[in-house]
């Protein structure tokens, strides 16, 4: 049943788990987006900062080198080789410095001589060796110019970068110079004459220089360094073809495409005013890569000149793709990772949902099974309750019906739905009822169960009912809300219980009567023997004899009390003897009739005809019949109406007398013992008390039953009395 | 005239028995209260009829009758019982006692017991007489 309804609740919660799912990697996704975007932005920062510093260490490494090449040059300036231009000397001198400076780009150190004997020549050591050449004083060049004015001894002069062609390629070139005086001494020039004598000067090759500097430098993998001038022109690049080349049309002569546009903003407005900064531009080289590409670019500024009023901007370059190349590799990585969680995740949780699924269909199946038997069983159980022939009965801890079983309806007369509600004492008579209610509440009290067996009256009839009180729990286990009462009618085996009882009673009197019977008759013989012979001796009228009479008379009473005793002590009757029981009653009735007529009693026959003959003796039955007869007009001393009647019983098929009276009943307290031998209700002399027991003795001798059923006045108001049901087996039942 | 042995263990019921007996009929009566002493007693005398009570201690009425049966096989015997179940007597009288009779009895009813056995062991005395003159001749 519940299969459908799964079905929709697993689609749904699939649903649900794909959507949430998708809604993560959704969230995921965006925030690693936005995780990437700020790496990016962080590490460009931080990449951007490294540049920075490279660029701004490489500036002062620029800086450095061009101080480290001015006091080289003043240095060189303090030796008398080149202050006096000795012989050979100074060639030596100059190639010790050379050497070491040509490493940072110096090609040539060059002695131009203005004055003595020497002036107008110039002594030049490059890399071809030294050489002495003319130099026309009449046309001085810059730096000779410059140093001739007194003004600038003991200072350096740093010439602005010019272009020299070689080959296909360009040059910059700048000159740094110093005048020379003749101040030093040695042993050819022991008095120094403080003279201008020329100028010292060293040719850099702009380009080497920055490169010593610059060439190491790696931003990143593969980042670069390039310096410019003052002027815009490159003093360094890796791309050899730019070098000496304007910055700001040489890119766009090598990709006329791209737009260079953002880096000759930075060249002219950030980079050549003198500032420090980062930014990004587009690219069209990169390492021998010729396309557009986006670099990181850094930028700082060497002050070239001593005065610092000259600068040569620094930049260190890097492709974005590098840094973010890293990145999205590093984030690839990461989603990566996430997706095969996130697939991990969703697996196991189908896994789970799969075995929970599984586990619940299971567990619905067994719910189901044990749904099924419970039912079976309520079935099973209602089926055994409605069919049992016990009052089932149900109620709570007031004692009220919650439910009852087909056989506690039919008893009580009222539908099973019509119970519910009701209390025992609206169907139970009030003195009936209060006991019950009693031992129900000792039952909730006590939470034990509790067993009871009692004769109650259920609409005009008498039940023996042996009754059940089960306790029923309440939810809480504790307290009894609720006691179910299963209740036996056990009137008919009540029944054969009494007539065990009084079977057995009358063979225990059998054998005592015997006993008794022999022990009195004995001495009885004696004293009435004895008597009967004095009374023939006596004088009739005398007073001994009228005592001997009273002798006689008690004697004889004696005797015929041991002769009804002896009633129970004769053996079985043979069955054989039959009888005509309408012939008996009718026999004992007229016999009696004088009896009705003068205490008033209406006598009513109603004897059935055909009617079998009986087991048992006519006398002995006669006998009966006469002690019934005689206690039911003993019954109504007022007078009243008296039926007997006879009948084939259509049940049993046993031939019953039924004798019913509408005396005074017989109360409860004795109603057990009016068959006891000895028991009277009658004054003492009037009855024996052997009446009914030895009428029991004789019909049951005969394998027949006596009983009765009693209506008490306080009961049965207009409907009381007695009726004595005598019940004997029919001729044909040995024939059978 | 007879002779008559009663045999009680009762002695009142004995005194009652003899005092019936010879008070209101001419016949003797020999009494024991002890049935063991019978066989002595038949030993030497011949009774005409044994009145004995059933239950004895020692010796029942039934044994005594199969006693007296072996002393004389005509021996007439009536059976008095204090039982009210009259089974046992009737029983006896199969067995081949004469008469019952059931305790307490009116003096009629044993008087009557007794005369009515007395006449026929008179009888049985007589017819055995005529046979055995018969036989003679």
């Amino acid at each position: 049943m519940g299969a459908p309804v799964d079905r929709i609740n697993i689609r749904r919660l699939l649903k649900g788990l794909g959507l949430l799912v998708v809604l993560l990697l959704a969230v995921a996704f965006v925030l690693g987006l936005l995780s990437l975007q700020r790496t990016r932005e962080i590490v460009s920062e931080d990449f951007q900062q490294q540049q920075l510093i490279l660029a701004k260490t490489t500036a002062r490494q620029i800086e450095d080198g061009l101080e480290f090449l001015r006091r080289e040059l003043k240095i060189l300036n303090f030796s008398p080789a080149i202050q006096y231009l000795e012989e050979v000397a100074w060639s030596n001198r100059m190639q010790v410095s050379f050497d070491d400076l040509s490493k940072l780009g110096v090609t040539a150190i060059e002695r131009i001589d203005f004055t003595g004997p020497n002036a107008g020549h110039s002594y030049i050591l490059d890399a071809d060796g030294p050489r002495v050449i003319a130099y026309n004083v009449n046309e001085p060049s810059p730096e000779a110019g410059w140093a001739k004015d007194p003004a600038n001894r003991g200072r350096i002069y740093q010439g602005p970068v010019s272009l020299q062609q070689q080959g296909d390629h360009k040059v910059p070139f700048f000159i740094m110079a110093t005048p020379v005086y003749e101040v030093s001494v040695d042993e050819s020039h022991p008095k120094a004459t403080g003279n201008l004598d020329g100028v010292l000067l060293f040719k850099i090759d702009a380009s080497r220089f920055a490169g010593h500097y610059c060439a190491a430098i790696r931003s990143g993998r593969t980042g670069y360094c390039w310096v410019l001038n003052k002027d815009g022109v490159f003093l360094y690049h890796p791309e050899k073809e730019f070098i000496g080349e304007d910055a700001f049309t040489a890119r766009g002569r090598r990709n006329p495409v791209i737009s260079f546009s953002t880096i000759n903003e930075i060249q002219k407005s950030k980079m050549l005013a003198g500032e420090e900064g980062t930014s990004l531009y587009s690219s069209g080289w990169h390492r021998g890569v010729i396309g557009q590409m986006e670099k990181f670019v850094a930028y700082s500024h060497a002050k070239v000149a001593p005065d610092g009023s000259r600068i040569w901007p620094v930049a260190v370059v890097a492709p974005t793709d590098e840094v973010y190349g890293t990145i999205h590799s590093l984030y690839i990585r990461q989603f990566l990772i996430q997706g095969i969680l996130i697939f991990a995740l969703l697996l196991a949780a189908a896994a789970v949902i799969y075995y929970e699924m599984r586990w619940s269909v299971e567990l619905q199946r067994e719910v189901d099974n044990a749904t099924a038997d419970l039912r079976r069983s309520r079935e099973q159980y209602k089926s055994v309750v409605e069919n049992a022939k016990d009052f089932i009965f149900l109620l709570d801890e007031k004692g009220t019906v919650i439910s009852a079983n087909t056989a506690a309806a039919r008893a009580f007369g009222i539908p099973a739905a019509g119970l519910k509600g009701k209390c025992l004492g609206d169907f139970f008579a009030p003195e009936d009822a209060r006991p019950m209610l009693t031992q129900m509440l000792d039952v909730v009290d006590s939470r034990r169960s509790s067993e009871g067996k009692s004769a109650v009256r259920i609409k005009d009839r008498v039940y023996w009912l042996s009754t059940h009180f089960v306790p029923v729990m309440g939810e809480d286990g504790r307290t009894v809300d609720r006691v179910l009462v299963m209740a036996r009618d056990i009137t008919e085996r009540q029944k054969i219980e009494e007539q065990l009882y009084q079977t057995e009673k009358l063979a225990s009197l059998g054998t005592l009567s015997a006993g008794v019977a022999h022990e009195i008759n004995n001495p009885l013989g004696v004293i009435l023997g004895f008597t009967e012979i004095l009374l023939d001796r006596i004088p009739p009228d005398s007073k001994e004899h009228e005592i001997l009479k009273t002798i006689e008379r008690q004697g004889l009473n004696a005797k015929r009390i041991v002769e009804k005793l002896m009633t129970y002590a004769r053996q079985p009757s043979k069955q054989e003897e039959f009888t005509d029981l309408n012939k008996d009653i009718e026999g004992v009735l007229s016999l009696l009739q004088n009896n009705f007529l003068t205490n008033k009693i209406e006598l009513e026959t109603r004897l059935a005809r055909d009617l079998p003959q009986v087991h048992g003796d006519s006398g002995e039955l006669q006998q009966v019949f006469i002690n019934l007869v005689n206690n039911a007009v003993a019954a109504m001393p007022q007078g009243g109406k008296f039926t007997v009647m006879t009948r084939v019983n259509p049940y049993s098929h046993m031939v019953e007398a039924i004798f019913a009276d509408s005396g005074t009943g017989i109360p409860k307290e004795i109603a057990d013992r009016i068959f006891d031998p000895f028991f009277t209700t009658k004054k003492v002399g009037e009855g024996t008390g052997l009446g009914l027991s030895v009428s029991y003795a004789i019909v049951q001798k005969y394998g027949g039953n006596l009983r009765f059923e009693t209506r008490l006045p306080e009961e049965e108001r207009g409907n009381q009395g007695t009726t004595f049901f005598v019940s004997l087996q029919p001729e044909s039942a040995s024939n059978s | 005239m007879g002779r008559i042995l009663a045999v009680d263990d009762e002695p009142d019921m004995l005194s009652l028995i003899k005092m019936i007996i010879e008070g209101y009929s001419d016949h003797d009566v020999t009494t024991t209260n002890n049935p063991m002493e019978v066989a002595e007693l038949l030993s030497k005398e011949r009774f005409d009829l044994i009145v004995t009570d059933l239950k004895m201690p020692g010796m029942d009425g039934m044994e005594l009758l199969e006693l007296a049966k072996k002393y004389d096989e005509d021996a007439l015997i009536l059976m008095v019982t204090a039982f009210g179940s009259l089974a046992t007597a009737e029983e006896a009288v199969a067995r081949g006692a004469f008469d019952y009779l059931s305790k307490p009895f009116r003096k009629e009813q044993l008087l009557l017991a007794i005369d009515k056995a007395m006449r026929w062991r008179e009888m049985v005395l007589q017819n055995k007489e005529l046979k055995k003159q018969l036989n003679k001749e």
